[in-house]
């Protein structure tokens, strides 16, 4: 006698939330070269090293719509998303004393391990204290 | 004999995972006007300039925000701490007494969409320069 039982699935769970990653510094950096902000946050000009900005994706997913906000500098900035230290296609072109841009149109497949940064290079050298902050949707798959 | 068994549908999956916004500060800057504490932060002292963009934290996407608790290390004056949204009070708040080392709000929630600018105020019953260093954790849910 053979018996099969045959289980159905059950429904998918509810869909998660995650206000995700997010980057800071108080200036665009001191040169034309590019710079990178601060994971998260630290109270400090923008860096040359991009390992301070450096954010490890912990499980896959995808992230998007990038927000910036700024104090206003005297120069155009041009963020761009950075994943495992190449170029995205997720960039945000603030101008000079913009205060708020962003891209809700790129969006970036991450897998676990990934390494992100935030990369900002300025029209003209700036070091007038502003704050630049950046804030990228994460979800995962 | 062969007997085939089909069972009712399985259990719905567990939900999402959520995530947390979180400010910091060193203490409430002497004053008893609102002061906003620094977005994820570095020790400093808060300010009264909501709109800088070390305060802010700019929604990504569309949310619930929920379950404020605060840590603090002491002050000696009660502190409000509350959510904001665009620059307007939400009814997420919670006010920690001096000496006390914690508070919550578990209650209210607000929504939040994206490209909504949220920050936490902060209010001192009294002038207080006390090095309370609170740091505030809210969820962020589906």
């Amino acid at each position: 006698v053979a018996t099969y039982t045959v289980n159905a699935r059950g429904a998918t769970g509810a869909a998660g939330a995650s206000a995700g990653f997010s980057w800071t510094a108080k200036d665009a950096g001191n040169t034309t070269t590019p710079s990178f902000l601060y994971a998260w946050f630290y109270d400090a000009g923008a860096t040359l090293v991009e390992q301070h900005s450096t954010i490890v994706v912990p499980v896959s997913g995808t992230v998007r719509n990038m927000y910036i906000t700024c104090d206003g500098i005297a120069t155009q900035v041009v963020y761009t998303l950075r994943l495992n230290g190449i170029d995205t296609a997720c960039t945000v072109t603030l101008a000079a004393s913009g205060t708020s841009a962003n891209n809700t149109g790129s969006s970036i497949a991450v897998v676990r391990g990934d390494r992100l940064s935030l990369k900002t290079v300025a029209s003209a050298a700036n070091v007038t204290t502003a704050w630049l902050s950046a804030n990228l949707e994460y979800v995962t798959t | 004999m062969t007997t085939f068994t089909i069972s009712n549908t399985g259990p719905t999956g567990d939900a999402g995972f959520a995530s947390l916004l979180s400010w910091r500060t060193q203490n409430t800057n002497g004053v008893t006007t609102p002061v906003y504490p620094q977005k994820w932060g570095v020790v400093q002292p808060a300010d009264n300039n909501e709109s800088v963009a070390k305060h802010v934290i700019t929604a990504p996407g569309t949310y619930t925000l929920r379950n404020l608790i605060v840590r603090s290390t002491g002050s000696t004056t009660a502190i409000t701490y509350t959510i904001r949204i665009n620059g307007v009070d939400t009814s997420i708040t919670c006010t920690v007494a001096a000496g006390v080392l914690s508070g919550s709000d578990s209650t209210h929630t607000a929504s939040v969409s994206q490209g909504d600018v949220v920050t936490c105020k902060m209010v001192a019953a009294v002038a207080n320069s006390g090095n309370a260093q609170p740091c505030m954790f809210i969820e962020v849910a589906p």
